[in-house]
């Protein structure tokens, strides 16, 4: 009985340490890059420390005014809104007919199947042929040609995600609705959406972080700050004859706290939105 | 139920809709304000530039161009990697994003050949200043005035298309607070072995792959007598003299050098200057202003001295020319506005204010000026590195493509993963298929 008591002393000893290791190798660069974006530029010549010695804001104030980032982070704010509202809207378009209404079961199939494609094509594949219609179109160097692609490659996880959320949704609401007068738009706005909520909070969120990280077409597509968006800025801080640690850390700290603001916010939505519908096909 | 819709009009309405939203960007896009119209006195000139100390003191001046004229003068700033990228993908759509931009002089023959600048001389009258070094008009004429000239370039007049604004010539530094300036290679690798010691290197090596090693080693290249091409386009690298330069450099002097030179790049190599780690090594101005003689940083300031590149075996000491010029793009619709702030920048006055905000001046009378020697105690050396005439990098649109092959080479012989010989064969053998497919003698 004691020997028992042992091994389960030493297994949860050995649980324990080992969650421990695996949490502070995730802490720790999380916990450099805020100790670093804290130190100034003198103290980064000097030995490395483990904490600031005479912590600073400096290169958070650097960084948004001094470098003019604040500019580019409303750009990836005002990209990342419309991103999801277009994604959103035109994935609520896809995604209503192929769950609530009668349609052959190969075009259900198809067009997810269309949509997963999409997902699949890395974006390298279409980065030349997207710059030659911006430029056909003249929307080289502004935030509409950003919006276009990144609605286009989130597409697939509004869609799927959504199919999952509407498909939950007893259609006999809907009926129920119809059979009071009102009309398939007035069903879908007045009784459909408020039930889809959560599903839309939740693919808004990914899709807000995942257009929020994207940084290819970012750079390719845009030459100024009247659209650049934040990642492209802070690669600019590697500089040639020197890398500048503490701003890059504080635009590291700012980029990663919208997103993480975004999931601490959405994230009950988000589990759900992750789960659902991956048990069930309707 | 008169209003309600079948699914038929509802699959086509959302077929509609979608449509609607897939035309959304050329909806916008026309929509848009376009580009801007021609104006003899734009509200704004926007710059191309590189994001670190070689762009900073531009930024520092602008402010000062506005005030005179009412035009702003807007910086938009990228690292040196993705700024070639930048330019030559707007130079190709003839974009008007920007009225100037600047480049490092080896891009002047990719973008001359482009045809891709408006030229300065013919279109806007600049002229030759007495006070500034010849080979800054020449690093900025294209075709180059001499020296091998590209075959698709021969029988072209030359033209002014860029105007140095920051002065930078590959210089040699040295902890004078040790010893006096070693006047020969020879006397660096004992200088190195001297003063090597636990945590203090005897020489930084500048290795990382392409164009960092091969700016570093080109200097020793030329100093020992080798070369990338002769004056034929004939490919030099796997002579003899090449050969013992880069062993020199990635046999000898890497005994003294710190771990790991072939991961090591500018910043790594000022820093180590800065806190004190380093006796010597190769240096360009802007490493100077930003970092060693920076005060908040530097634990050696005062310390240092500069020089020009020491003499090797060939009995030349060869700086090399990293001249960062302003120019104006074909593309610009203000062309005009845009070469008034160019002869603004060269004013003697504004170039001085320039150098007080840490910029890296051309003017002679600048860099010769005794009340300036002490806040910038390289100036002496730069002048005296424009009086030597520096090298330039070849003069071809294939600069990239020999950069990356001569540089990856370098970078395994310093890693010690090929001998000098064999990664200058190699090299060799690359850039000459490289030439070859390009037109020129092999």
């Amino acid at each position: 009985m004691r020997s028992r008591q042992a091994a389960i002393a030493i297994r949860l000893i050995l649980i324990v340490a080992g969650l421990g290791v695996a949490g502070f190798l995730y802490a720790f660069p999380l916990y450099w890059l805020i100790a670093t974006s804290l130190k100034s530029k003198a103290e980064l010549y000097q030995s490395i420390t483990l904490f600031p010695r005479h912590p600073t804001l400096q290169p958070y104030y650097s960084v948004l005014f001094e470098r003019g980032f604040w500019v580019l982070l409303k750009n990836s704010v005002l990209v990342c809104a419309a991103t999801v509202l277009v994604t959103l809207a035109v994935g609520l378009v896809i995604t209503y007919p192929i769950t609530r209404l009668t349609v052959p079961p190969s075009l259900r199939v198809g067009v997810l199947n269309w949509a997963l494609s999409l997902r699949f094509l890395p974006p390298v594949a279409v980065v030349v042929p997207y710059f030659a219609i911006v430029r056909t179109l003249q929307i080289y160097n502004q935030p509409i040609a950003l919006i276009g692609i990144y609605s286009l490659f989130n597409l697939p996880f509004a869609i799927w995600m959504l199919k999952g959320f509407l498909a939950e949704i007893p259609l006999e609401l809907e009926e129920a609705a119809l059979v009071d007068g009102a009309n398939r738009w007035t069903s879908f706005r007045r009784v459909l959406l408020p039930l889809a909520g959560p599903g839309l909070m939740a693919a808004a969120t990914i899709v807000f972080t995942f257009a929020w990280s994207e940084f290819l077409f970012a750079l390719i597509l845009t030459a100024t700050p009247n659209s650049q968006t934040f990642p492209v800025g802070v690669q600019g801080l590697v500089t040639q004859f020197e890398i500048i640690w503490n701003d890059m850390a504080a635009a590291g700290v700012i980029a990663m706290t919208v997103p993480l603001l975004l999931m601490v916010i959405g994230r009950r939505y988000m589990v759900a939105g992750l789960t659902f519908g991956v048990i069930r096909e309707k | 139920m008169k209003n309600r819709l079948t699914r038929r009009d509802f699959v086509i309405q959302a077929a509609i809709t979608g449509a609607s939203f897939s035309s959304l960007p050329a909806i916008l896009a026309a929509c848009g304000t376009g580009t801007a119209t021609p104006s003899s006195k734009p509200s704004k000139l926007v710059v191309a530039a590189v994001q670190g100390n070689e762009d900073g003191p531009l930024k520092k001046v602008v402010g000062n161009y506005k005030s005179q004229t009412g035009i702003e003068v807007q910086v938009v700033e990228f690292p040196y990697a993705d700024l070639f990228t930048k330019l030559v993908t707007t130079f190709q759509a003839n974009d008007s994003s920007f009225d100037l931009c600047m480049m490092d002089d080896p891009w002047m023959p990719k973008f001359g050949t482009m045809g891709a600048l408006q030229p300065l001389d013919s279109n806007f009258g600049f002229t030759r200043d007495s006070d500034i070094p010849t080979v800054v008009y020449d690093v900025g004429t294209w075709p180059p005035p001499h020296g091998p000239v590209p075959p698709s370039e021969q029988g072209k007049s030359p033209h002014l298309y860029g105007i140095t604004i920051v002065g930078n010539v590959e210089m040699f530094m040295y902890r004078s607070d040790k010893s006096a300036a070693p006047a020969s290679w020879d006397e660096v690798l004992s200088n190195a072995a001297k003063y090597n010691a636990a945590s203090f290197y005897g020489y930084v090596i500048r290795g990382k792959a392409t164009n960092p090693v091969s700016s570093d080693s080109l200097p020793i290249l030329w100093s020992f007598g080798g070369n990338i091409f002769d004056d034929t386009w004939k490919v030099q690298l796997d002579s003899s003299d090449s050969i013992t330069a880069v062993d020199f450099l990635t046999r000898k002097l890497k005994k003294y050098a710190e771990p790991g030179p072939e991961n090591t790049d500018a910043a790594d190599r000022s820093r180590l200057m800065a806190i004190g780690q380093a006796y010597q090594s190769t240096v360009w101005p802007g490493e100077i202003t930003g970092i060693v003689e920076d005060p908040s940083v530097s634990q050696v300031k005062g310390k240092v001295a500069y020089i020009p590149i020491p003499q090797g075996p060939s009995g030349k000491g060869l700086g090399m020319m990293g001249n960062w010029l302003l120019g104006i793009p074909k593309g610009s619709k203000n062309g005009a506005a845009a070469a008034d702030f160019i002869k603004w920048m060269l004013k003697t006055d504004n170039m001085r204010n320039y150098v007080a905000q840490g910029g890296i001046p051309i003017r002679n009378s600048i860099l010769n000026d005794a009340s300036l020697a002490s806040a910038n105690p390289y100036f002496k050396a730069l002048a005296a590195s424009f009086a030597a005439v520096p090298n330039w990098r070849p003069r071809t649109d294939q600069w990239g493509a020999v950069e990356t092959s001569y540089g990856t080479a370098m970078n395994a012989a310093v890693a010690g993963q090929l001998t000098p010989q064999a990664a200058m064969q190699k090299a060799a053998s690359e850039i000459r298929t490289v030439m070859k497919n390009a037109g020129y003698p092999s």
